[in-house]
């Protein structure tokens, strides 16, 4: 069973990282990078996970094993600083796109080279 | 007051003047608005000169979360300051009072955002450099890269600015999965965040690939903040774009805490489990790589920012082989060129500005005999280009001194050439522009093969106060290659005993003390410390004699071709790279363990 989890977690990694650099569309590449941020999601998740065990919560519930709550902190730490980061490379994806009149091919940028 | 109620300080000051400042500074006078920032980065740059004094004797902690001990251990978060992270964050604030005094009248519309950023991004400098445990690098890390990023693309008008950040961001949010992808695989090993509670637990298991790969994917972010090759796509383009104050913080602050972060993991936290005849080998293959290549890059560009933005890549790969050798000396002359660096880059930024506030370019074709006038500004591209080159008593000399002593009795003495190479190099570079712009000797030449860079943003004039941070700056670098070695060597110490960080936590037994003594300056090292001045000199020449001046330049550019074929722009290529780079990097280690 967690040897589903961790794969999941890995392929879900490889396909969003094959997304970023075989991209053609910066919007897709941003969505990409999103999936590329999901996997460590699914791999927290599947480090802290207990089988037979609840969430972490002690107010309601009988005493019991739990599965570790440091790792949701983690995940959810994780799921803010990628709020921010997508936020602010969706808001270059659309400053791209006004320049671009829609355009937003990322090799359409390439005057950085050499 | 207790030494460990200052550790919070130097993160919370800044973040809550940014705050404030973002909030209400646009109902601010601007020279109040000015002023209070440069209060404020003065005093981070004073908070850290207080824990310096400090950690004179021990290194100082604490954890914070108020949770108490369970099993006689503390739970909660490290934070702790050695004389590194306290030198590392007097340098912050002194570089971003420096900064700031640049920006003084930098942006007449600036709305108050600049200078809250300016101030965020330090103070994420200063967690990075206090932060005790992995997950706390790895947020402030990221924070830094999203301010980075914003900063890079201040001016968002400018298409450029645009694919700089974007460059910088896909690179650095890669990186940050990566990670902390690598920090899941070391806590479900150890079930430990923190760096010296995982070394803890890592030593007292067999360690495996598992480790190994962990160790590889945890740098991969920092390195992409190193700007070490091949991480190092985003830097070019960045610094090339954007607003010179950022690039002072880039090159001298940024790409130094990557290094930093390195040294600071593999010690306190994996060297038990990852001897370091594993692990030296390819940090030294990947600093040595990084110092020739960003050097042959820079000698390829007529961008005057852009070269500045490989020479970074450069001196980064120098700093990391001083931290790469993983002993006390390399660390202490990683310390000194860090400072001499600081200045010498900031210094060379600040000729840029002044180039683009006078002649809205920093081309080398365009600017060919344009800065005749400017006798001030040209004095200082030339003592910057020789302290690149690492020309004593410049802080980059000493420091190479050092880190080259260091390699020679570690028995890599392959370094030494590596070094003198790349340094004498990227001096040569600037040197060459230098005196193509403010001697105008040599002929301008045409831009075959090289894309003409015109339609830069004009930056405004700052009525000479730029060339007062450059002086400030130069003075920095000097200062580092006249301080002596003693400090160099309490804060290498330090850097690399990881005893001291685990006690200044747990508590223990002090070891007896050891002397401590470093060969600084010495008459015999004196060839060896002027070659890559002269061989920049040289080098130099051969550009601009007539006759030879062609030659040189058409050998240089086919011998660039292929690297300059690999930094083709492209977001999808960059990650390719870093992909590589991080497998690289884990397989070297594998391969040394077998």
């Amino acid at each position: 069973m967690s040897a589903l989890a961790y794969g999941a977690s890995a392929v879900v990694l490889l396909a969003g990282l094959c997304g970023v650099v075989f991209s053609r569309d910066l919007l897709h590449l941003v969505v990409c990078l999103s999936i590329t941020q999901s996997s460590t999601y699914v791999l927290l998740l599947a480090v802290g996970y207990r089988s037979g065990a609840t969430a972490p919560v002690f107010s309601d519930h009988p005493k019991g094993p739990v599965v570790d709550p440091v790792v949701q902190a983690l995940a959810l730490t994780d799921v803010v600083v990628g709020a921010t980061v997508f936020a602010l490379l969706l808001a270059l994806v659309i400053q791209a796109a006004k320049r671009a009149d829609g355009d937003v091919d990322p090799d359409a940028l390439s005057d950085l080279h050499g | 007051m207790n030494a460990t109620d200052l550790l919070l300080l130097p993160v919370a000051v800044p973040l809550l003047a940014a705050a404030i400042v973002a909030g209400v500074g646009r109902l601010l006078p601007r020279i109040l608005l000015d002023a209070v920032v440069l209060v404020v980065a003065l005093g981070v740059a004073s908070l850290g000169a207080l824990l310096l004094v400090a950690t004179r004797r021990h290194d100082v902690a604490t954890v914070a979360g108020g949770w108490g001990a369970v099993h006689g251990h503390p739970v909660g978060i490290d934070v702790v300051a050695d004389p590194m992270t306290a030198g590392l964050i007097c340098l912050d604030g002194l570089v971003l009072a420096i900064a700031l005094a640049y920006t003084w009248h930098y942006f007449d519309d600036v709305d108050a955002v600049l200078h809250g950023l300016l101030l965020a991004f330090v103070g994420g400098l200063a967690g990075f450099a206090l932060a005790g445990d992995l997950f706390t690098l790895f947020v402030m890390l990221e924070l830094v890269s999203v301010i980075g990023f914003v900063l890079t693309g201040y001016r968002i008008e400018a298409e450029r600015s645009l694919q700089g950040a974007l460059a910088f961001a896909v690179a650095s949010t890669i990186g940050g999965v990566l990670t902390l992808t690598g920090i899941a695989l070391v806590y479900a090993r150890t079930g430990q965040l923190a760096l010296a509670s995982i070394g803890r637990s890592l030593a007292e298991q067999p360690a495996d690939g598992l480790v190994a790969a962990s160790f590889a994917l945890v740098l991969a972010g920092f390195l992409v903040k190193a700007a070490t090759v091949p991480f190092h796509f985003w830097t070019a383009g960045a610094e090339m774009v954007a607003p010179t104050p950022v690039c002072i913080l880039f090159s001298a602050l940024l790409v130094t805490s990557g290094v930093y972060a390195v040294g600071r993991i593999y010690h306190v936290a994996y060297q038990q489990a990852l001897p370091g005849a594993d692990v030296r080998p390819v940090l030294l293959a990947f600093g040595a790589a990084s110092a020739l290549v960003g050097a042959l890059m820079s000698l390829g560009q007529r961008h005057f920012k852009r070269m500045l933005a490989f020479s970074t890549i450069a001196h980064s790969g120098i700093l990391l082989v001083g931290v790469g050798l993983l002993n006390r000396d390399g660390a202490a002359g990683a310390v000194t060129y860090a400072v001499g660096h600081a200045g010498a880059k900031g210094a060379l930024f600040c000729v840029g500005g002044v180039l683009l506030s006078r002649f809205k370019s920093v081309d080398e074709n365009d600017l060919h005999g344009r800065g005749r006038r400017l006798a001030a500004t040209g004095v200082a591209a030339a003592l910057g280009a020789l302290a690149l080159a690492g020309a004593p008593p410049f802080g980059t000399g000493l420091g190479k001194a050092l880190t080259e002593d260091a390699a020679d009795s570690a028995g890599e003495q392959w370094l030494v050439p590596v070094l003198v190479l790349a340094s004498g190099l990227t001096g040569a570079a600037v040197l060459r522009f230098t005196i193509r712009c403010f001697l105008g000797w040599g002929r301008p030449v045409d831009s075959g093969g090289v894309p003409g860079r015109r339609g830069e943003e004009p930056e405004p004039d700052p009525a000479g106060r730029l060339l007062v941070s450059a002086w400030l700056l130069l003075g920095l670098s000097l200062l580092a290659g006249l301080a002596g070695t003693g400090w160099a060597a309490h804060v290498g110490s330090s850097y690399v005993d990881s005893g001291a960080y685990t006690r200044a936590l747990w508590g223990g037994p002090a070891p007896p003390a050891v002397a401590m003594h470093l060969t600084g300056w010495h008459a015999t090292g004196l060839p060896l410390a002027f070659a890559p001045a002269l061989l920049a000199c040289a080098i130099a020449a051969l550009w601009l004699l007539p006759g030879i001046g062609t030659a040189t330049r058409a050998v240089t550019l086919s011998v660039l071709r292929p690297l300059r074929a690999m930094h083709t722009g492209r977001l999808g290529d960059e990650t390719t790279w870093l992909l590589a780079g991080t497998g690289a990097f884990g397989i070297a280690m594998l391969l040394l363990r077998a």
